[in-house]
């Protein structure tokens, strides 16, 4: 694969577009948008290396010759729900599959009673002020060309909307199952809207038919919180070893509101997080944090942004790496203070445990410190299994298998302990537990 | 018990064990003294398995069976435990949860089943209570912020709970008070027993007044070049270590 051909899959794209932009969800101010986004994205075509953003993530090596940008007609009775419900059984639980909706295997009724659910086709028609006034927002300032293809195009996704203050107890787990064959290209974009004092607990679930081929998965999630809302928004991303997926979480908080995210990584071949977050009332408090654990030749790249353009906000960024084998990491974190966000507390560490001489792990933290009364830190180290650790464990008799699993474990649980929902916690960790044996 | 016999060990091309002789036989404490870098750790570390050393000459049984063919958790499991001198911190890995993957591994190279969840309570309860070990001490991180005393104590309770056959202390109480040092010394009391033997790594003699061992030895260059009662921990605090570096040296 060479670079020639990334123009001509940008012109397929924008090929694409022009054939069914007049069907996509939405009005027309969305669908200038859309085009909007359209002209952006083939301007900038997909990131290649020479992308400051993407120095580790160019897209040469992933993107084939042909991309399908319809998806195929998902192929459902062979997709066993229950197992997947079992797994996590506290959870109302939102299954798609290659990124259709399957409403009959998922509890959307359940919750219709108390918020708004639905996908994105039916909330352009059904909640349209909602969908017109939201679509798309949290994006258009972000210059990142999946972000802005995904904007263009995505007709499938959710609209989730908790109504002022209404408290959803139950998290929403929303599960997608790629089994697409070769070279499909699916988008989803989420809309998730948090009105005043409202709360809602959101888990992602990724993973993949095993026999399923290298798909590219390309989201976006836009996810609004008024004052005094509270979410979580938490991310397993499982999907098989051949998988390109590009994921960005675009966060636009007002005062006093929280937001905690938790984003584990275990699966995919090449993998992008954006994460994007704007501060912006007084006292907001967000946390960011990130476990991955590579092998094989996985390549993973974190790419986050806590922009605080208010005073009294509090952000907060963990992000820890194991790499094994030839996998390879990227932690770019950002921490962008405006002029008057003073008081500020902004704190970013990353932490990376490199398992073989193969792997590599590339961390670069970026302050932009406007403001002269904050408190603002970032750390970063790459390092190995302790030695000392591991003879002092074997020295009680703990095989060396038995010692370096029991380190691991220490060294991820910093991480898992930071998840908010008890049983979500327990799932991951017995995930977890299954890649250290 | 332990039987080594002309043990030669170096680190990094450098030889630090230079043809090291002991026996120890069952129920038997043996004291080590020596001033600094004499090789006293380095016999530690090389008996443990630590593998940044490399053992050049010598033979060493334990219970039997060749101890430098074995790796060190095959050395823990037959009874071999070293409370370290500086034990290492483990965030995020738990005291109890650690001391019972090890108690069941021991079990399992045994043949026995692993412990009953109330039985293995029941030990832990009463071992903390041997060595005054605060029971939320015990539910913490291993090491992870405990005060220098607190690791040490901890590496009593430890040695407590997996009841091996040979202990070697090295240097427990560098950086003890003397308060500490009574608690230590009190566990490993209550430990001795006619099947149970120890080595015990000093620079100093304060700690052999609590626990009084059957011998001692003083190490230099590598070697044993003394071997008396407690006696002679007496005379080397008195007169301290130049004149042994004397003696030995006119002997070459």
């Amino acid at each position: 694969m060479n670079n020639v051909s990334v123009p001509h899959i940008t012109q397929s794209a924008a090929d694409h577009f022009r054939l069914v932009s007049a069907s996509l969800p939405g009005d027309s101010k969305v669908l200038e948008l859309r085009t909007n986004a359209m002209e952006r994205f083939v301007a900038k075509g997909f990131p290649l290396k020479s992308d400051e953003e993407y120095k580790y993530s160019g897209t040469e090596k992933i993107l084939k010759d042909e991309i399908l940008w319809t998806t195929e007609i998902a192929p459902e009775r062979v997709i066993d729900f229950d197992t997947i419900r079992n797994l996590h059984k506290d959870a109302l639980h939102v299954f798609f599959v290659n990124g259709e909706l399957i409403e009959q295997a998922s509890d959307i009724n359940a919750l219709q009673n108390k918020l708004v659910i639905c996908t994105l086709k039916n909330a352009a028609y059904d909640h349209a002020e909602v969908f017109n006034k939201y679509y798309g927002k949290n994006v258009v300032g972000f210059d990142d060309a999946f972000a802005q293809l995904n904007t263009a195009m995505a007709c499938n996704g959710l609209l989730i909307h908790v109504p002022e203050g209404l408290i959803i107890e139950k998290p929403i787990q929303i599960n997608h199952i790629g089994y697409a064959n070769n070279q499909s290209f699916y988008q989803q974009h989420h809309l998730i809207i948090a009105d005043k004092g409202a709360s809602v607990n959101i888990i992602e679930n990724y993973i993949s038919n095993d026999q399923s081929d290298a798909y590219f998965n390309n989201q976006v999630n836009e996810i609004f919180i008024a004052e005094n809302a509270q979410v979580k928004y938490y991310q397993l991303q499982n999907e098989n070893k051949q998988v390109v997926h590009i994921n960005a979480t675009q966060v636009h908080q007002e005062q006093s509101s929280y937001f905690d995210t938790n984003t584990i990584t275990i699966g995919s071949a090449w993998l992008r997080n954006n994460l994007n977050i704007k501060l912006n009332g007084l006292h907001c408090e967000t946390h960011l944090n990130g476990l991955q654990i590579l092998s094989g030749q996985q390549h993973v790249d974190n790419h986050t942004l806590v922009d605080h353009q208010m005073p009294h906000c509090n952000s907060n960024q963990l992000y820890k790496g194991i790499l094994k084998d030839k996998g390879t990491g990227v932690f770019n974190g950002k921490i962008f203070v405006r002029r008057d966000a003073q008081k500020t507390n902004a704190y970013q560490s990353s932490k990376n445990m490199l398992m073989s001489d193969d792997a590599t792990m590339n961390t670069k933290p970026q302050l932009e410190i406007y403001a002269d009364d904050v408190k603002c830190s970032h750390g970063s180290s790459t390092g190995q299994i302790d030695k000392n650790a591991l003879f002092y464990l074997r020295s009680r008799a703990l095989s060396e298998d038995k010692a370096r699993t029991l380190l691991l474990h220490a060294f991820a649980i910093e991480v898992i302990e930071k998840i908010n929902i008890a049983s979500y916690r327990s799932y991951i960790e017995n995930i977890i537990e299954q890649r250290f044996e | 018990m332990i039987s080594i016999k002309n043990l030669h060990a170096s680190i990094d091309g450098k030889e630090i064990l230079k043809g090291f002789n002991l026996e120890v036989n069952a129920g038997e404490v043996h004291a080590i003294m020596g001033p600094n870098g004499s090789g006293k750790s380095t016999l530690a570390s090389v008996l443990a398995g630590r593998e940044d050393y490399e053992v050049t000459d010598g033979k060493v049984v334990f219970n039997n069976k060749d101890l430098l063919e074995m790796s060190p958790e095959d050395r823990a499991r037959e009874g071999l435990f070293l409370a370290f001198q500086y034990p290492v911190e483990i965030p995020g890995v738990s005291n109890i949860n650690f001391l019972k993957t090890a108690i069941t591994e021991i079990r399992q190279y045994k043949g026995l089943p692993p412990l009953e969840a109330k039985d293995f309570l029941k030990l832990v309860k009463d071992k903390q209570a041997m060595v005054e070990l605060q029971g939320s001490l015990a539910n913490r991180s291993v090491n992870e912020g405990f005060s220098g005393g607190e690791k040490k104590r901890n590496e009593i309770f430890q040695m407590a709970m997996l009841e091996p056959s040979l202990a070697i202390l090295d240097e427990t109480d560098s950086g003890l008070d003397i308060d500490a040092l009574r608690i230590v010394a009190g566990g490993v009391n209550k430990l001795r027993s006619s099947n149970r033997s120890f080595i015990v790594i000093t620079h100093y003699q304060r700690l052999l007044d609590y626990i009084v061992p059957d011998f001692v030895h003083v190490m230099y260059n590598g070697q044993i070049v003394k071997t008396g009662t407690k006696e002679l921990a007496l005379e080397l605090e008195s007169k301290g270590y130049d004149w042994i570096k004397k003696e030995t040296e006119q002997a070459i």
